[in-house]
């Protein structure tokens, strides 16, 4: 299933999912004349990992926290397994923002039980789940350590446990990437597969739609607060124009009906064919080698900054303006 | 107390007692206060000793009154004959002697004191020569010696203290003025620079998304307060004490520290209040200064004003002005100056003054905490949509 806003007529609106745990519909904010968020709709199936993807200042942040309920939005509605959030409910999320949200004076081990504690979590099963946790995130003989005594990953590691650390059903994780090595990169996505794994809900933010291309299973692209591609990631890229089948066999340029795409450019060595909209690529190769003897061939899908670029259409100036509130000239979205 | 406001104050409270600058900051105002209850005992304690330089025509009889007179005043008198008159100056002169007692040829005897500080043995000294020259007279004059006697001997008036209450009243509400200044003073500025922590740090999204402001807000109030009050406590402690041990607490103390209770408490949680939302408007937490500035100026007003005004009509205003009155209305209470109805509209407008003070410091503190990027004015984030 795909959606698109203006400027991407070729995918269709929203509907809600029957399998969503998460609907937000028609979510409206602004910061004083600034539209921060404009008649915003999506939703987050359980046991998927969902990405919340855009440009800085697209308006990720800011829709995290109305999740969180630490922005009342002037518009729009959000539910969860069909009836309304309320506090109740966002007690069983798990909420990691992008910049520190710890107190870096007090113990790992001790904020950890702490923010369980917060979530009506009994402060043996607190404390349980926090060494558990510590423990899984290899943090286990740093737990009576004060945060601002450990280093920027295992801070972060830290940072991430205390999102977890009282088993939420819904996870959401603003920027989680930014600023992580490769090997940090790895762990993390490690632990946001394994979360969902368990059947659970995850919603993360990245403006590095590159970098994380290969865990999103689905999608929500976000411009000026907008919608402008969301849905499964397989079923988009599917639908792209921008997808090529190259093999090393010279093909005629009749070759191939319209249903499995046209003939781009022929060289003595081969042929790049564009794949058409919805085609798959195994049949249309099979196709292919019904009357050539293919030795090699690649599949060329779009990035998700490609995507995104083509979906943005005439609007695609590329030089987002910050989530500034005009009115106090705060509120910014961290980069 | 709902279980998120706890949890809250107990944070604070844990992590406040886990920090070397609140133990370090206690137990300095600890042994102050032992040094503030000790040191009197060996400093100037104990009877004074005062040595006379005596010259010229003083009479054995006029020492020894002196001498006995002051006894009777814990002074033991100490006499120095020098050679001459100026031989006696100098000595007074080097502070090789506190006094000197120095007699012309007539009889007539002057006192020299090095300055003009006023010591109770000077006055002493004067009745004994007057009533010497007095004896003199009446002697010389053939008045009855029984007579003579019985006009030396004459008792001085009686002095009836009519309010003995009132010094040590007027001494707790000083010490209640300063202490209720300083405990404030410092509470403000500590509880406004964690918040503006806090929302630097991002701790305050994290703890929102979870907690409703107004359990966040007066957990850390509750926790910096109960801080507050254990300083102060522990800071008693010797006072308390030494006037339990030596039982010489001034009359008037007890009622008057349990009556000041309530604007104590009272006065913490509303500038505590106020000042958590003031810190809410920093960026940074180099600028809680600024944005804590005009509580903290209002405060310092209020102590200079109040030390001057208490029994006058700007005293009575100021007792009942809920930001004023927890400073002004225990000192107006010690002295005895406030009456019933102040009393009472004190503590009215003290009710309603946290009430506004903690729904006011809630909208700002709720809409300050996720604006980031710049010092925040308060007017501006008021008109702002929540």
């Amino acid at each position: 299933m795909a959606t698109s806003s203006p400027g991407t007529s070729h995918l269709a609106p929203l509907a809600a999912r029957s399998d969503a745990t998460l609907t937000i519909s028609g979510l409206s904010h602004r910061f004083g004349d600034r539209r921060v968020l404009d008649q915003l709709d999506c939703t987050v199936q359980p046991g998927r990992v969902t990405g919340l993807l855009g440009p800085n200042g697209a308006g990720k942040t800011t829709l995290m926290r109305v999740l969180f309920g630490v922005i009342v939005p002037d518009a729009g509605t959000i539910t969860w397994h069909g009836q309304p959030v309320n506090p109740d409910v966002r007690r069983n999320w798990g909420y990691m923002p992008q910049e520190r949200g710890l107190y870096t004076d007090m113990r790992a081990l001790d904020h950890l039980v702490w923010l369980a504690q917060l979530h009506a979590i009994d402060r043996p099963t607190a404390r349980a789940n926090a060494e558990r946790l510590l423990g899984e995130l290899g943090l286990a003989d740093r737990a009576n350590d004060r945060i601002r005594d450990l280093s920027g990953g295992m801070a972060q590691r830290v940072q991430l446990a205390a999102a977890m650390v009282h088993d939420p059903e819904f996870l959401v994780l603003d920027e989680p990437f930014a600023g992580l090595d490769p090997t940090a990169v790895k762990f993390l996505s490690g632990v946001i597969t394994g979360h969902v794994a368990a059947g659970k809900s995850l919603l993360f933010s990245s403006h590095q739609l590159d970098l994380v291309e290969d865990l999103c299973e689905s999608i929500v692209m976000i411009h000026h607060g907008r919608v402008v591609m969301s849905g499964d990631l397989v079923t988009l890229r599917a639908d792209s124009d921008d997808r090529y089948l190259e093999v090393d066999a010279v093909l005629a340029d009749d070759e191939l009906d319209e249903t499995a795409g046209t003939i781009g450019s022929v060289t003595a060595t081969g042929t790049r064919v564009q794949l058409a909209r919805g085609a798959d690529a195994g049949d249309v190769l099979d196709r292919v080698r019904a009357n050539h003897r293919v030795r090699s061939f690649a599949v060329t899908q779009p990035r998700l900054s490609e995507m995104f670029l083509a979906a943005l259409g005439d609007d695609a100036d590329t030089d987002a303006d910050p989530e500034v509130d005009p009115e106090v000239d705060a509120a910014r979205e961290p980069a | 107390m709902n279980r998120i406001t706890r949890l809250v104050a107990q944070r604070e409270i844990l992590e406040t007692g886990r920090k070397k600058a609140f133990w370090i900051s206690t137990a300095l105002l600890f042994l102050g206060s032992v040094a503030l209850m000790v040191i009197p005992e060996f400093v100037g304690g104990g009877n004074d000793d005062v040595t006379f330089a005596t010259a010229g025509s003083v009479s054995a009889d006029v020492i020894t009154a002196i001498t006995d007179t002051a006894a009777t005043v814990d002074i033991d008198v100490t006499i120095e004959q020098a050679a001459t008159v100026e031989a006696a100056r100098q000595l007074v002169v080097d502070g090789d002697a506190d006094f000197g007692l120095v007699g012309d040829p007539d009889g007539v005897v002057t006192i020299l004191q090095r300055t003009d500080e006023v010591t109770v043995i000077v006055p002493i000294t004067q009745e004994v020569l007057r009533r010497t020259a007095a004896d003199r007279i009446f002697s010389t004059a053939g008045v009855d010696q029984a007579v003579v006697d019985r006009v030396s001997n004459l008792a001085p008036a009686t002095v009836e203290t009519v309010d003995t209450e009132r010094g040590g009243r007027q001494a707790t509400a000083f010490g209640l003025t300063i202490i209720m200044y300083l405990l404030i003073m410092l509470l403000s500025q500590g509880i406004a620079t964690s918040v503006a922590t806090e929302k630097a740090n991002r701790v305050s999204e994290v703890l929102l998304a979870v907690a409703p402001t107004r359990s966040l807000l007066f957990g850390k109030v509750i926790g910096m307060g109960a801080l507050g009050l254990a300083s102060i406590f522990v800071g008693a402690l010797p006072i308390i004490v030494k006037t339990i041990i030596a039982s010489d607490m001034p009359e008037g103390m007890g009622t008057t520290l349990a009556s000041s209770a309530l604007w104590v408490i009272g006065g913490i949680v509303i500038y505590l209040l106020l000042a958590a939302m003031l810190g809410a408007l920093a960026d940074r937490t180099e600028e809680v200064g600024g944005t804590i500035a005009p509580l903290t100026v209002a405060l310092i007003a209020i102590y200079i004003v109040s030390l001057s005004t208490l029994e006058t009509t700007v005293g009575v205003v100021l007792s009942i002005v809920p930001i004023s009155s927890p400073i002004v209305m225990p000192a107006r209470i010690a002295v005895g100056a406030a009456t019933a109805p102040q009393i009472v509209a004190s503590v009215v407008c003290l009710v309603v003054g946290t009430v506004v003070a903690a729904r006011l410091a809630i909208v700002v503190y709720s809409r300050a905490l996720v604006r980031t990027g710049k010092r925040l004015r308060l007017m501006e984030v008021l008109r702002s949509p929540s």
